[in-house]
């Protein structure tokens, strides 16, 4: 399974959070100013399967159509360059490492993997679950 | 007899809103073996991690998402079944905030049998999630 790090570096993942962001924007406009589709396509000068086109979260149109719908309603696209690797910071790594009951740190991957019939047990600083052969799940925090 | 864990599910933030984890059954999960099927097609993959991004997303805000990208499946009259879904992909999910369970993956020509599977999970296996 692709790691949280390596998506960070695709293109599907920025455009598709691009694509949301803009989605979550136009709803909450229309949900403060009491809109539906047609009253917004009215408003924007725009036809409502446009407005279904960026709702249904699948804008992908020039550069400039961007920048239009965003003025539209008041607000402006800023976008910044940022590397790589500063996007990915060591705190939202997803795979984390537990203490085990010997207290050795070992990716919990790692230690399902190796630990078929035994019981585990390990904490992480704000939750604690308990693994056990046979028990259905444990205490997620 | 059927031994189920979770896991930290790897592919999302672990710091946001939601934490998103998967089902370990028998030591394995079934979204693992999903993706190693649909990376073998390019366009399956490109449409997985749009997928991928959606969950993300979730993981990070729990705020509202296009029903063309995830739509909320009742169970007893709830939304606790969460589906993304991408052209033709779907990832299967149980919510129970702020906990996400990733439990299964799956093609849209399946969807009426997984949507059913993942039912029956649920009710098989109540005690495992009211512990979620």
């Amino acid at each position: 399974m692709i790691a949280y790090k390596e998506l960070l570096t695709t293109p599907e993942y920025w455009t598709t959070r691009i694509q949301l962001g803009l989605y979550n924007m136009l709803e909450n406009y229309m949900e403060s100013n009491n809109l539906s589709r047609v009253d917004l396509a009215n408003r924007l000068g725009v036809t409502k399967g446009y407005v279904s086109q960026v709702l249904n979260g699948d804008f992908d149109h020039r550069l400039s159509k961007l920048v239009e719908l965003s003025m539209a309603i008041g607000m402006v696209p800023q976008i910044s360059y940022v590397p790589m690797d500063k996007v990915f910071a060591p705190e939202t790594q997803a795979e984390l490492t537990f203490d085990i009951i010997n207290n050795n740190k070992t990716p919990i991957s790692k230690l399902l993997k190796s630990f078929n019939n035994a019981s585990l047990q390990f904490s992480k600083a704000e939750n604690k679950s308990i693994y056990k052969k046979d028990l259905v799940l444990s205490d997620v925090a | 007899m059927c031994n189920f864990a979770v896991e930290i599910f790897g592919s999302v933030r672990s710091d946001g809103k939601l934490k998103f984890y998967k089902l370990l059954e028998n030591g394995k999960a079934q979204i693992d073996a999903f993706y190693d099927e649909i990376c073998k097609s390019e366009r399956l993959l490109k449409d997985f991690k749009s997928i991928l991004a959606c969950m993300d997303y979730v993981a990070e805000t729990d705020s509202k998402m296009p029903n063309t990208k995830v739509n909320s499946i009742k169970y007893n009259g709830k939304d606790i079944v969460i589906e993304f879904k991408k052209n033709t992909l779907r990832v299967y999910c149980i919510k129970k905030a702020p906990n996400v369970l990733v439990v299964l993956g799956g093609f849209k020509k399946e969807q009426g049998a997984d949507i059913n599977k993942l039912k029956r999970f649920i009710k098989e296996n109540k005690n495992l999630l009211e512990r979620l």
